[in-house]
């Protein structure tokens, strides 16, 4: 994928393009707002990754002369307003995520990648979700594993859908919080993973092929490889 | 304010200080009115009165001296000269001698005091005519004679009564008029303090954009106003001033914050270091991670109690977000055997709030049970609405906070000394209290004997905008 990142603290940038070249991305860096709205108007990014407050030329700011000039390429903000308003000014501008540091690695890949791909998941209307021998439908509230039916409580329905909706792709506990909770505070995560482990013993427990996987350092997949 | 009784609202109105004051603007205007009015009445009077009595004396005076000149008996004559003469019909003059009687009035009035020098009579008169009144002056001679001059009051009884009238009717229109002016001028204080007393509760509510209606009259209540206004510009500048630093301190503390996580945890990948520095470097990362937590809990607090987060406020249903908490905690609760009743009304209970910090608060409170419950404890959460509040109330039979340390608990950084041990930043509760501060209610911290209650009682109805 092609990224750019506009951040102004030159080590915090080195480090998160560092981190994205390893993972296989290419990288351009601008460290103002104005090189960054340059860069976002000369080049096609796959995604942007823009900090909140850079000289020259606001985040917010930037993101909106984008969105005017009809751009519409997805937009991580990358904040240390952490508050939820300061996250909803980031969204109405035109943001399409928000991220608050300090941060994990694990999750800021994991939300690239799922703004990368939002576009063909999340539109479609289906109703009928499919991994390997896990259906799940949507309308009846059944889920089925090969032919035994597996119960779920409400949120753990939720869980699963969630996961679902995005196979193959990292899912962090942050991610889970906001969108299964609605939680945008950090309460105790170990908590999700107690979530996890009684979801993963009714959808994995009595079968030979596990499905939900922990991905260390970042979060959960659900996939019908091998991790 | 809604809700209220009548006679509380007829209460505080007679306590207002306007109110008083147009009780005090009355009286004073229906005295200085009375006074005036009696006044001009007596004046009126008696000056009537000293007329008639000039008239009496002037005629007493020429008696006196032709009885000086021509002896007594003279008067008989003078008498009868006296009433032709005279084009007053209202004078009445007898001089009596022995049984001779003369004059224009008969018989002698009985109730005629001779002692006395002035008095008032009335005299009976045919013909369905209304009585005589006269002010009489009599003076005695020897031999049983004695002289009445007399003047018919019926002028003065007719001042007098017109003077009554007039004086009553005017009264009663004073009164009218001074009991609308006082309601006026209470009305006008009060509308002028309602545009003061308005902006100051809205302004306490959080909406710190409001200002007094300044009307450009110029006058004392638009001087307050200005100056209430100039003050709350003002704090308003010096919040902006905080909240700007603060920003800027968020961001200057998260990016080296930021920075030195990534780091860290760039190490912890590195396949070259033991299991045991590497368990260090995650025990720093946590610390990192603390430090973000507890900052960003002193800004939730910060901004909850200045009650300007009102803005995210939205219709919210406080069933579903206690059934969510709970639902999260359920798995570890199970895994900590802990016993839980939910006490939750069918009927979904909505109310006005900020959903995000509510949920925390409710997050927070169901947390601090969990964690100081030991195993196979028992947790109790409950929902209910109480008038114009919804009450969430959550409790174990933990070992609970000391009596005395129960009012310290909801400051920040408290923690009761024993539980230091236990993870936490000890702004758990006193962001609960921000919060129940924020949607105008509060949170209660009472021994449930063993253990904790803490019970939150937030407004439903708060006026957003």
């Amino acid at each position: 994928m092609k990224i750019l990142l506009v951040e102004d603290d030159d080590s915090h940038a080195q480090f998160i393009v560092d981190g994205l070249k390893q993972a296989g991305h290419t990288v351009d860096h601008a460290k103002d707002g104005m090189d960054g709205l340059f860069l976002a108007t000369e080049e096609k990014y796959d995604v942007m990754i823009v900090d909140r407050m850079v000289p020259k030329l606001d985040g917010l700011a930037i993101i909106q002369a984008l969105r005017a000039s009809g751009n519409k390429s997805p937009v991580l903000i990358l904040s240390s307003l952490s508050k939820v308003d300061e996250r909803i000014k980031g969204l109405k501008a035109g943001g399409d995520d928000y991220l608050t540091k300090p941060f994990e690695f694990g999750e800021l890949i994991a939300r690239i990648e799922a703004l990368v791909r939002r576009g063909s998941l999340e539109q479609s209307e289906q109703t009928i979700l499919k991994l390997d021998d896990l259906e799940m439908n949507l309308l009846t509230r059944v889920v089925k594993r090969g032919s035994s039916l597996i119960e779920l409580k409400n949120k753990e329905f939720r869980l699963l859908e969630f996961l679902m909706r995005r196979p193959d792709q990292v899912v962090t506990r942050t991610m889970l919080l906001e969108g299964v909770w609605d939680f945008h505070f950090s309460p105790n995560t170990n908590l999700i993973d107690a979530q996890m482990s009684k979801l993963r013993q009714k959808v994995d427990k009595d079968f030979k092929k596990q499905l939900i996987h922990t991905v260390r350092g970042a979060g959960y997949k659900i996939s019908a490889q091998e991790v | 304010m809604p809700g209220e009784s009548l006679s509380v609202k007829i209460k505080s109105a007679l306590r207002s200080f306007s109110f008083r004051v147009g009780v005090l603007f009355f009286v004073a205007l229906c005295t200085t009115l009375i006074v005036l009015r009696v006044h001009i009445y007596y004046q009126s009077v008696s000056t009537a009165y000293e007329d008639i009595r000039a008239i009496v004396n002037a005629h007493a005076e020429e008696i006196s001296q032709g009885i000086d000149k021509y002896g007594i008996s003279y008067v008989h004559y003078l008498v009868k000269a006296m009433i032709e003469d005279t084009q007053d019909k209202h004078l009445y003059l007898v001089f009596r001698e022995g049984k001779h009687l003369s004059g224009n009035l008969s018989p002698w009035p009985s109730e005629i005091n001779l002692k006395l020098h002035w008095q008032e009579i009335s005299i009976p008169q045919d013909d369905e005519k209304p009585p005589l009144h006269l002010l009489v002056k009599a003076t005695s001679y020897k031999n049983n004679g004695a002289l009445l001059i007399g003047y018919d009051l019926q002028r003065v009884d007719f001042l007098r009564d017109t003077l009554l009238r007039v004086a009553i009717a005017n009264i009663l229109l004073s009164l009218l008029m001074s009991f609308s002016l006082s309601i006026l001028v209470v009305w006008l204080v009060n509308r002028h303090l309602q545009f003061i007393n308005r902006a100051c509760e809205r302004v306490m509510r959080g909406q710190l954009q409001y200002r007094v209606l300044v009307r450009g009259a110029n006058d004392q209540f638009d001087k307050l106003g200005a100056n209430i206004n100039s003050m709350l510009d003002w704090i308003a500048t010096l919040l902006g001033t905080v909240r700007d630093s603060t920003n800027a301190i968020a961001h200057d503390m998260r990016t080296p914050l930021s920075r030195h996580r990534i780091e860290l945890q760039a190490l912890i990948d590195d396949p070259g270091i033991s299991p045991a520095v590497r368990e260090k470097i995650g025990a720093a990362v946590m610390r990192v991670d603390g430090i973000v937590e507890m900052f960003d809990n002193i800004l939730s607090i910060a901004k909850a109690e200045s009650r300007t987060g009102t803005e995210l406020f939205v219709e919210i249903n406080m069933n579903e977000i206690v059934e969510d908490v709970i639902e999260f905690y359920a798995a570890l609760l199970e895994e900590q055997r802990q016993q839980l009743t939910v006490d939750i009304p069918l009927t979904p209970l909505w109310m006005t709030g900020d959903k995000q910090l509510i949920s925390q608060a409710v997050v927070n409170l169901v947390d601090n049970a969990v964690k100081y419950t030991p195993e196979g404890g028992h947790i109790r959460v409950s929902l209910r609405a109480e008038g114009s509040f919804i009450i969430a109330t959550v409790s174990d039979n933990g070992p609970g906070i000391p009596k005395q340390f129960m009012n310290q608990a909801k400051e920040r950084f408290f923690r009761v000394d024993e539980s230091r041990n236990t993870p936490g930043t000890g702004l758990g509760l006193s962001l609960v209290n921000a919060v129940a501060t924020l949607h105008h209610g509060t949170l209660t911290l009472t021994d449930n004997d063993p253990g904790l209650c803490a019970t939150l009682r937030l407004s439903r109805n708060i006026e957003v905008g």
